[in-house]
């Protein structure tokens, strides 16, 4: 009785940690299958490289929401930082700068706001997600001021810039191409590198991680400078993709990163996760946006799905992550 | 041993909320230089008008601090549940049965959330940020982002002075609101339990309190002071506006924080969240005196909010310190 007893339990404990490993695939493929039978539009080439396209910024974003995450943050002002990369790189080409200049310059300031949010939490010891919603304001107030200057409006005319949306190599997009290699950068830095493993050290265990000597508190604004180096490539990707720039880029977007992020697993507490299934989570985004829209969704209710994908994605992390979250 | 006078320590011991009602009275100063009517006591009574929703949310967000947790949601449950009355009304034309509806909608969306934060032990923060996009998308899709004009004698009634020429329903709700919060968290068994929730959750438990029904009945009474600021709101504007409550989760938590309540839970008072609302008041109402342009106000605003929570925390390891040395 007791042995049937315990190899039940086994079994749960099993199927917890395959549903673990694997749960997020399965959803993947049971969407992907669910959505090309409902629309005879969704599983043809062009659709699926276009949702490719479509979620490249989410996904790139993404990269840096995972690093937060592992460590045990939040970064809410993603999507203030996103829209601030977009406003500089196309300020800067409409002030005749050669392209890796403005690119530089949108990266660097980013980051830049990524250290400025590392700081105030770090080194002064307030919670994340208040010192980021503060400071999505300002970051926001300063992508607005900028834009300002250009009557609300600027067009991207840059042929460097435009070809990240529109140039294909070996008859894969660029955008495809530039995401997959910042994904297996990120995928070594985290497995690879003491800096990932001490991430990961950082978000199981901070108070042990610091008693083994390392320097908790860089850690982290290197997670927060990575996260606004992240949002500057993203918004250079969504400058292209868009071909212009106007006040209403990025807002939101901090949520579907956080959802990529959350359904690809990790754990809110940090110390859990794995960036490749963060990429998982963000085409999860991506075919959902892309099969509502097909299907003439409203775009208000699609935020709405959205929403209810976060809370049945950490409602379903509850039950297969090891520890309580 | 040094020696420390009484009123000196009395004065560090109350520092926290001493540094929020100076920055804002320094807000205050500066506001009434660029717009003189700014210090004025029909400006004073305006305030409480338009930020009577905030105030009111603040009490149920002070609860919720306290515990240890956070609450995202509140400006889209506003907005949601002030569409909901809206939609109710255009297609009934009962304002009671659209007040019960916004009502309903704002209590059961806190329900819903305590029942996954407390029941299924999910972070609160990922929680409510997810409520806080589907209510705002839902909001938006049932009233197709359009405002839906809500005019009733009842909700009329609400801002209408019945004595001394400006006292009207809205105050009296809003004073309601802080001395009923006020006695809720200090008189009563429920206050000790929030508060031993936020000190140590474990301990809470172990000392046979059932936290999970703790945990559910405050976020089930942070929705309901929800729902009562979307109706305020929307007697307000007299009409369920889209952008009703925007922003008003961020004002609310940093109304709470940074008058020195620990956002870790456990410590804290009405006092405080009171002096923290003066100062968010004072900062709301002053950047749209100003009359600048959407750019500066949220520089303006982000800088202020940053720059005030970094002096409160410095202010606050000066207090610590300050206090532990002091016994020595």
């Amino acid at each position: 009785m007791n042995q049937a007893a315990g190899k039940k339990a086994v079994s749960g404990e099993q199927l917890r940690a395959s549903l673990e490993k694997g749960g997020i695939l399965l959803v993947f493929a049971l969407l992907f299958l669910l959505f090309s039978v409902l629309s005879a539009k969704f599983c043809t080439t062009a659709n699926i490289f276009n949702i490719f396209k479509q979620v490249s910024h989410i996904a790139i974003l993404a990269i840096g929401m995972t690093f937060v995450f592992l460590y045990g943050g939040m970064d809410l002002s993603a999507g203030a930082n996103i829209f601030l990369g977009a406003v500089c790189v196309a300020a800067m080409l409409e002030e005749g700068l050669p392209v890796w200049a403005a690119v530089a310059v949108a990266v660097g300031l980013c980051t830049a706001m990524g250290l400025l949010n590392g700081i105030i939490i770090e080194k002064l010891g307030i919670n994340c997600v208040i010192v980021t919603l503060g400071s999505q304001l300002l970051i926001r107030g300063l992508a607005l001021h900028i834009i300002a200057e250009y009557r609300q409006w600027i067009y991207v005319k840059n042929p460097a810039v435009l070809y990240l949306n529109t140039g294909t190599v070996l008859g894969m997009p660029v955008l495809l191409l530039l995401t997959a290699a910042l994904y297996a950068v990120a995928y070594l830095v985290l497995s690879r590198s003491a800096f990932g493993r001490r991430v990961y050290a950082v978000g199981g265990n901070e108070r042990a991680a610091h008693l083994c000597g390392l320097n908790t508190s860089r850690i982290k604004m290197l997670c927060y400078m990575i996260s606004g180096l992240c949002a500057g490539v993203a918004g250079i990707v969504i400058a292209s993709r868009l071909g212009m720039v106007n006040t209403t880029v990025g807002i939101g977007m901090e949520f579907d990163a956080v959802t990529a992020v959350v359904l690809g697993g990790c754990a809110v507490k940090g110390g859990e996760g794995n960036v490749l299934k963060t990429f998982v989570g963000a085409l999860i985004v991506g075919m959902i946006a892309n099969f509502m829209t097909l299907s003439g969704v409203n775009e208000h209710f699609q935020d709405a799905v959205l929403g209810g994908f976060i809370l049945l994605a950490a409602v379903f992390n509850r039950f297969t992550l090891g520890k309580n979250d | 041993m040094k020696t420390h006078s009484k009123w000196m320590d009395g004065l560090v011991y109350r520092l926290d909320v001493i540094t929020v009602l100076a920055l804002a009275a320094l807000l205050a100063v500066f506001f009434s230089c660029v717009n003189p009517r700014f210090l004025s006591v029909h400006n004073f009574y305006n305030m409480l008008q338009l930020n009577a929703a905030l105030i009111i949310v603040s009490v149920g967000m002070t609860f919720v601090v306290m515990s240890g947790n956070m609450d995202l949601s509140s400006g889209s449950v506003i907005v949601l549940s002030a569409s909901v009355m809206g939609v109710v009304y255009r297609a009934t034309g009962n304002i009671g049965l659209a007040m019960a509806a916004c009502l309903a909608v704002a209590v059961l969306i806190g329900v819903l959330n305590g029942f996954l934060i407390s029941h299924l032990k999910i972070n609160a923060v990922i929680i409510t940020l997810s409520c806080m996009v589907w209510a705002r998308g839902l909001a938006l899709g049932i009233t197709d982002a359009k405002s839906i004009v809500v005019s009733s004698p009842v909700l009329q009634a609400i801002y209408s002075p019945f004595a001394f020429g400006f006292f009207n329903l809205s105050l009296v709700i809003v004073v309601l609101c802080l001395l009923g919060g006020w006695f809720l968290m200090t008189k009563t068994r429920f206050g000790r339990y929030v508060k031993a929730l936020g000190e140590n959750e474990h301990a809470t438990q172990l000392a046979g309190i059932d936290t999970r029904r703790v945990k559910w009945a405050l976020f089930a009474l942070a929705g309901f002071l929800v729902g009562i600021a979307s109706l305020i709101d929307l007697a307000r504007l007299g009409s369920a506006v889209v952008t009703i409550g925007n922003g008003m989760e961020l004002n609310a938590i940093v109304a709470v924080v940074i008058g020195g309540n620990r956002l870790s839970g456990g410590k804290g008072s009405f006092g405080k969240t009171v002096a923290g609302l003066l100062f968010m008041c004072i900062l709301t109402n002053g950047l749209s005196t100003l009359g600048v342009t959407d750019d500066k106000t949220y520089l303006i605003k982000g800088g202020i909010i940053l720059g005030a929570l970094v002096i409160q925390m410095l202010s606050n390891r000066f207090r610590l310190y300050y206090l532990r040395h002091a016994n020595e």
